[in-house]
């Protein structure tokens, strides 16, 4: 008898995509044409079951790697799972600040543009098959660093959203303020602020325990990889983002702009690297995994030029306002 | 003289102020800062030669040349991006980065401290007019003050209290432990630096390669390759010698339980080849030092560690060897995988010096010979396995591809002869361990603890502030901090208290 073949339909998962992408219509629909308190809360109730049904496919996977290698194996061992694993943490994310912080269900439909894009994403670009692991992805230290990476990446995530509705609404687009008064700009501001302050140390964290994880597989915490060198970089742009932030007040636009250029480092971090990687024969001992071509590559220099570029354009004139 | 008063003209900083003034400069940090970020990222778009693989048969140079041209490489060269991070431009960077922390944690500690051991008390009232955020009380209650003390204390405010002059003045805080956090976070990175430092001057490192049951002694020489600075001190001290004992390497195999649909469309035959994956590198490792013998399995992720000295498993290699039978005799020959052969009676050869006749090449994916695990159970042991292409001499095409075992084979013609060719049974071992003797990791790690717990703190913990001046019957409050709004319930207390409206 032959070993059996990988399910090509990915159930759970399949599912869940098809919730998330139901959802992110009714809170499409909640925002912009009916305000109906119960369509919002259908809104909520499906993400909560897609994000549950994402969260079996997970469990699935844990279990088929604990069959294959007898130990727990974070299912994010390939970017399939990686950019599925980031975007169950931003809507994990979304579900916790809709109550907390955000205390409207009209936040959803900008929210998770992100993690509905990187579910089509990986539908559409990457073979969901799960993969041989190499020796050193068999540690212990591969859960504590990816996650903590990914809790920052997915706050770092929101934080970005948040900053680009500013910069949206900053530059005219009033009619955000009309579908619900809480996107004015002080509010958008502080909240992209304050999830900055919550990822910072996170990412912090993540990073050390990847160095230590480094040291115990290869014998050295830093090698000047291109992904340690990445994430690096997030790290210094947002170090410098709260510095300006805390130190020179630069609050409102400006802020919003480097938040925007600090999660496309995080991108490049995460997703980039492997693209450089390809593009340039590097030799990272990161780039597991395949990427999306030279015209992903192509899209993540564009996303980094904008914003810089922006700066150097007049300020708008609402800058400020609350 | 003049009537009007004159101010003194500041008097011009010397030189040394003026490095101390640049280097507490947030402006410069943050500029170098996000200099080193784009030259860093310059790094990730152009090959490093610490990671750079060149092609076999070319040098790194020639790699270089062939993908930038002759002056486009020369200029990468010269300005030393092929190896940026290790630059004295990168390295200055980062020195007055680092400088820059310390000045910064000067200045900060000398406050941190001066705040904690002189808080200060005694503001004027211009203080508080100055300040928009103060709030004025023209009828204070008798007995208003202790009343703000008790009710700051109660809030577990530090308090100070003290009146000069008929006049009251309170100052309190709470959260001071964000201060200390502000402290230690820049402290942090002077640690992380130390480490790095202190690391390089005094480690070594290296790489050792021992085949299976090969003893060697290995020899840290810990001036070698050293800084001048510290090379005399470390030439003073006797070099360490470990004796190591390579018992055997193995490689363990892991066999997929699912096929990927990747390896749908793979010829059943040789599907299996595919499924089986290195589970772990495993090499049977005995190390002597000082009197001091420790032996265990070395694999990734568990280095062995004996009186510092740190040995990880970070290669290896598997040489396999291809079995020819012809005319009656076997012959056994060594292949490198990956590469194009014809095979000759003397052997495997170069496809470029290949006589005419010759129809056919071979190229092997690499071979696979271990103890076979399915589903964490060592079912036996696997192979030598390894997958020929056969490729035609005249067409460069690929022909087809055969399983080789030591029970498989293909047959072909060497010489116009019928041969077969199998894997032999042989197989070479070696396994590369890295080594390394770093003093400087329990103060990195210290230092990214005290960096995490200091953004923790400095983040997260509020700092709140509270000055009172009772002069009379008028009052003034300044409340500074996360509670600094008015209708928060603190402020709105003490408002109560002093009788502000």
């Amino acid at each position: 008898m032959g070993t059996p073949h990988v399910s090509s339909a990915l159930g759970a998962y399949d599912y869940a995509m098809f919730a998330y992408f139901a959802a992110y219509i009714i809170y499409a629909v909640h925002a912009f044409f009916s305000r109906k308190r119960v369509i919002g809360q259908a809104a909520t109730v499906l993400l909560i079951v897609a994000w549950i049904l994402h969260t079996v496919f997970f469990v699935q996977r844990a279990h088929f790697y604990y069959l294959q290698h007898q130990g727990f194996v974070l299912p994010a061992t390939n970017m399939f799972e990686a950019v599925s694993f980031f975007c169950w943490m931003i809507v994990l994310g979304y579900l916790i600040l809709e109550p907390l912080l955000l205390k409207t269900r009209l936040f959803g439909v900008f929210a998770l543009l992100l993690p509905v894009a990187g579910m089509a994403y990986t539908a559409k670009e990457m073979s969901p098959d799960p993969r041989q692991l190499m020796p050193s992805l068999k540690s212990y230290w591969l859960a504590f660093h990816v996650t903590a990476m990914f809790i920052s990446y997915a706050l770092l995530a929101l934080a970005f959203t948040f900053s680009v509705m500013y910069i949206m609404r900053a530059y005219g687009m009033r009619s955000m303020e009309r579908i619900d008064p809480k996107f004015n700009l002080k509010f958008l501001d502080e909240l992209s602020y304050k999830l900055v302050l919550v990822a910072f140390p996170v990412l912090t964290l993540g990073i050390f325990l990847g160095a230590v994880w480094a040291d115990q597989a290869w014998g050295r915490y830093w090698g000047w990889d291109p992904k340690e060198t990445w994430a690096l970089i997030t790290w210094l742009i947002y170090l410098a983002y709260l510095h300006l932030r805390m130190q020179w007040n630069w609050t409102g636009f400006r802020s919003a702009l480097f938040n925007c250029i600090g999660f496309v480092a995080v991108l490049i971090t995460f997703q980039g690297v492997n693209l450089l990687d390809q593009a340039f024969k590097l030799n990272s001992i990161h780039a597991y995994a395949e990427g999306g071509g030279v015209f992903m590559l192509v899209i993540l220099g564009l996303a980094l030029l904008i914003p810089i570029a922006m700066n150097f354009m007049p300020t708008p004139k609402d800058e400020g306002k609350g | 003289m003049s009537a009007t008063t004159q101010h003194e003209p500041r008097p011009t900083p010397g030189p040394l102020e003026f490095i101390w003034m640049w280097l507490n400069s947030l402006p410069i940090a943050i500029t170098v800062m996000l200099v080193l970020a784009v030259l860093s990222a310059l790094g990730t778009v152009i090959p490093q030669e610490h990671l750079a693989q060149p092609p076999m048969g070319m040098t790194m140079e020639q790699m270089y040349i062939e993908r930038f041209g002759q002056l486009r490489y020369q200029i990468i060269n010269a300005l030393g991006l092929n190896r940026v991070y290790f630059t004295p431009y990168f390295f200055a960077l980062m020195l007055w980065l680092s400088l820059s922390a310390l000045v910064c944690n000067i200045t900060r500690l000398r406050r941190t401290v001066n705040l904690w051991m002189r808080p200060p008390v005694q503001r004027g009232a211009g203080y508080f007019k100055a300040d928009k955020r103060s709030r004025q009380s023209a009828s204070v209650p008798r007995g208003a003050v202790e009343q703000v003390v008790g009710e700051l204390k109660h809030a577990r405010f530090r308090v100070h209290h003290m009146k000069e002059d008929g006049v009251d003045y309170v100052y309190a805080d709470r959260g001071f432990i964000k201060r200390w956090g502000m402290v230690a976070l820049h402290l942090s990175v002077l640690v992380l630096l130390f480490g790095g430092i202190y690391g390089k001057a005094l480690g070594v490192e290296g790489m050792i390669r021992l085949a299976d049951g090969e003893k060697q002694e290995l020899v840290l020489n810990l001036a070698k390759n050293k800084y001048p600075l510290v090379k005399p001190l470390l030439e003073k001290l006797a070099p360490l010698t470990y004796q190591l004992d390579q018992g055997t390497f193995r490689i363990d195999y892991d066999k997929m339980i699912e096929v990927p649909g990747e390896l749908a469309d793979v010829p059943t035959e040789l599907q299996d080849y595919y499924l089986y994956f290195v589970k772990d590198f495993v090499s049977t490792l005995t190390v002597e030092h000082n009197g001091k013998i420790k032996s265990q399995e070395v694999k990734v992720n568990h280095p062995l560690i004996l009186d510092k000295l740190v040995l990880y498993q970070s290669g290896y290699q598997q040489l396999g060897y291809l079995s020819v039978e012809m005319n009656g005799k076997t012959k056994e020959y060594p292949v490198t995988p990956g590469d194009w052969f014809v095979l000759t009676a003397d052997g495997p050869a170069d496809p470029g010096s290949a006589m005419s006749g010759v129809e056919e090449a071979f190229s092997l994916e690499a071979v696979k010979a271990g103890d076979l695990y399915i589903g964490g159970k060592k079912t036996g042991y696997l192979g030598p396995l390894a997958i020929a292409h056969r490729g035609s001499m005249a067409t460069g095409e690929t022909l087809d591809s055969v399983l080789l075992s030591p029970d498989e084979g293909l047959v072909t013609r060497i010489d116009g002869l019928p041969a077969t060719v199998r894997m032999s049974r042989k197989v070479d071992n070696y396994s590369d361990f890295s080594y390394k003797r770093d003093p400087g990791i329990p103060v990195l790690y210290l230092g990214w603890i005290v960096m995490i717990l200091g953004i923790t703190l400095a983040l997260y913990i509020p700092f709140a502030q509270v000055w009172v001046r009772v002069e009379g019957a008028s009052g003034q409050l300044l409340v500074a901090g996360t509670s600094s709004s008015d209708d928060a319930p603190l402020p709105r207390r003490l408002h109560g208290i002093l009788g502000i409206q």
